[in-house]
């Protein structure tokens, strides 16, 4: 299971890379926004996305709408884990196909029981 | 305003007076329009002058220093622009999140295998036990309630370890707000500029056309993201992941 964390600040990639390894999930990489993440979501296989919405460059709703109009991309699951906490933005990212919506401040449960969530829907 | 600026604005008051008396409705069009620029340019003056001084006060921004000298003071005295000493804010609260997360991953490894461990010998020494029954009962109580209880407390500190992990969270909701302010404090800095410009340029144009829809502040792309909500009374926005679930679960997620 490979997972890539997209935010641009480096404080909360940490936070959430030191949560997934608690989760037992430790292969993990980093990206600080769309830009970077989107080509190396194109070259290496990853299982998972957890990304941030507000970033620099690409915004994680651009590579949101990247990932699903691309074939070899379109099915993997999708996290967004933001500030971000209009209804309106919410209502967005359900339609543009996310998989799980986390807002911060968030906890190690929350994210936990989101992920999980994730991982049932998809095996089944 | 001053006396010089005031003088015009009679005298050409007078002129028009004068003229619309003689019946010269010609020359008493000229002098209103001259009325009109004189008022239009001390008003420019007044705002020209109030915007530099708010300009000046954004640039030499200074924290009240508490009196206490060290190498951060310092650092703080040189920065003179506000939005460098806010950026230092999002430096130095990222700088504390990082070394409490390197202590937090030195530290977990720590306490794991110690529970490990414990664990581990508590195994041993009850197989111990079971082969020397005869030897000292209470004490083998009390080591294996020692090792007992230290499984059991290191996963007390692991969690809480994880709790200050999670904490660290602050430096990325504060971040997201200050770097919303100093984006504020450059628009309003960039457009009083503008401001003192065209104040300034008033004076000298002869005939000056004001295109006041000039002075537009400027976004950045993003500037339909707001980042972390302060204003908890709002209805547009989500308050807690619970909002955000129910929200989801009524779009059929």
């Amino acid at each position: 299971m490979k997972i890539l964390i997209v935010d641009d600040f480096s404080t909360m990639r940490r936070i959430i890379k030191n949560l997934l390894r608690d989760l037992g999930f430790t292969n993990t990489d980093e990206a600080d926004d769309g830009n970077t993440a989107l080509p190396m979501l194109q070259s290496t296989k990853f299982d998972f996305l957890i990304t941030d919405w507000n970033m620099p460059g690409m915004t994680g709703i651009e590579l949101l709408k990247a990932v699903r109009s691309n074939d070899k991309l379109i099915t993997l699951p999708v996290l967004m884990v933001t500030a971000e906490a209009k209804r309106e933005q919410i209502v967005e990212a359900a339609q543009a196909g996310v998989n799980g919506y986390v807002v911060k401040p968030f906890t190690a449960a929350a994210l936990k029981d989101k992920i999980d969530k994730i991982f049932e829907r998809v095996g089944s | 305003m001053s006396a010089n600026s005031s003088l015009p604005i009679s005298s050409n008051t007078r002129d028009f007076i004068a003229s619309l008396e003689k019946g010269n409705t010609e020359a008493a069009l000229r002098f209103l329009e001259e009325i009109h620029r004189e008022k239009d340019n001390t008003l420019f003056q007044q705002i020209g002058k109030m915007t530099r001084t708010v300009h000046d006060t954004i640039v030499n921004f200074h924290i009240e220093s508490t009196g206490k000298i060290d190498a951060n003071s310092e650092k703080i005295s040189k920065m003179v622009d506000a939005s460098d000493r806010l950026q230092f804010v999002i430096k130095t609260t990222e700088n504390a999140a990082n070394k409490t997360m390197d202590m937090i991953e030195a530290s977990l490894p720590v306490s794991q295998s110690l529970g490990a461990k414990a664990q581990e010998l508590k195994t041993c020494w009850q197989q111990f036990f079971t082969e020397n029954s005869h030897l000292e009962p209470e004490l083998f109580k009390q080591v294996d309630q020692f090792f007992l209880q230290t499984t059991q407390d290191t996963r007390t500190l692991e969690q809480n370890l994880n709790q200050i992990l999670m904490a660290q969270d602050f430096q990325d909701i504060t971040g997201q707000v200050l770097k919303k302010v100093i984006a504020l404090v450059r628009d309003v800095e960039e457009n009083l500029v503008e401001l003192v410009k065209i104040a300034a340029g008033l004076q000298l144009v002869e005939s000056p056309s004001l295109k006041p829809s000039k002075v537009t502040v400027e976004h950045d792309n993003h500037s339909g993201l707001e980042g972390p909500v302060m204003d908890k009374t709002r209805t547009d926005v989500v308050i807690n992941q619970d909002d955000v679930d129910d929200l989801l679960s009524s779009l059929g997620f």
